[in-house]
């Protein structure tokens, strides 16, 4: 039983990203809450990975431009298929 | 008026080139590929013009097609998915020792921000996107299909033909990664 709530540092971020993609089972909301409570890293890493899905939700497009070779390069090829 | 007629596709790279080009740069890795994407989607488009009814914008329709050309994209990256998750090492890495608790050196620091806060400034956009580019390209994949395209979980693992506990793997893979990325190049730079 004590090795039950005794998870490692590996279990416990997978348990962290897992309670973010689909939650988690009462058994893995209890070993992570254990662990969280004794581990500042794991506890860290939490709060670090949160804010990153945070602000990758808020992703601004970057701008980004087709080189005139590039272009050049697609339109003759459109040019090509619209012409056969 | 045949639908064929409403389409001109001797100036769709003039008009939306760059902005397919943008939008596909956000979702692979690399900028040869992009281009081939935006050239197939142009070449995918003309080739379906009888199916254009008009109703969508000319816009909105070459979107569609580039979105799939996208989705076809990390269909053929993720064909090495049984080899990719066995053969990771990212465990390994940053749970060395004794393979249960974090290496001294690669364990969270602090980060002496505010994280109640956004972040706003395209110098960390920027960062993520090269720490994405550095991640195994299946794990990329999920990676953006879930937190850039909001696509959910079954979507996702059924596009790429994948288990919910691969996918629980990769992105959990991806994530450690791209943390430990951006602490080494956006808040120790």
């Amino acid at each position: 039983m004590a090795n039950w709530f005794n998870i490692s540092c590996v279990k416990a971020t997978y348990l962290i990203s897992k309670k973010q993609e689909s939650g988690l089972g009462i058994g893995e909301h209890l070993q992570l809450a254990i662990h969280i409570a004794i581990c500042d890293v794991c506890k860290l890493f939490k709060i670090q990975i949160n804010y990153i899905i945070k602000c990758s939700k808020n992703h601004s497009q970057e701008e980004h431009h087709l080189s005139n070779q590039a272009k050049q390069s697609i339109k003759a090829k459109v040019d090509e298929v619209i012409g056969s | 008026m045949s639908s064929e007629n409403k389409l001109n596709a001797t100036n769709w790279v003039d008009l939306y080139g760059d902005a397919l080009y943008a939008y596909v740069m956000a979702r692979v890795s690399n900028s040869a590929q992009a281009e081939d994407i935006v050239q197939e989607t142009f070449l995918s488009a003309w080739r379906a013009r009888n199916t254009y009814n008009g109703k969508a914008s000319e816009k909105t329709w070459l979107y569609t097609i580039c979105k799939n050309k996208i989705i076809d994209y990390y269909r053929k990256a993720s064909t090495n998915k049984e080899v990719l998750a066995k053969e990771d090492e990212t465990e390994e890495y940053f749970f060395g020792d004794d393979g249960r608790h974090w290496d001294d050196d690669k364990k969270p620091q602090a980060w002496g921000i505010d994280y109640s806060k956004s972040v706003e400034s395209k110098e960390f956009y920027s960062i993520l996107k090269k720490c994405k580019t550095k991640l195994k390209e299946i794990q990329q994949s999920v990676f953006t299909m879930k937190y850039l395209d909001d696509s959910d979980t079954d979507e996702i693992c059924e596009t790429l033909g994948i288990t919910v506990q691969n996918y629980w793997v990769l992105i959990h893979r991806a994530k450690i990664q791209l943390r430990a990325c951006l602490e080494k190049n956006w808040i120790n730079s």
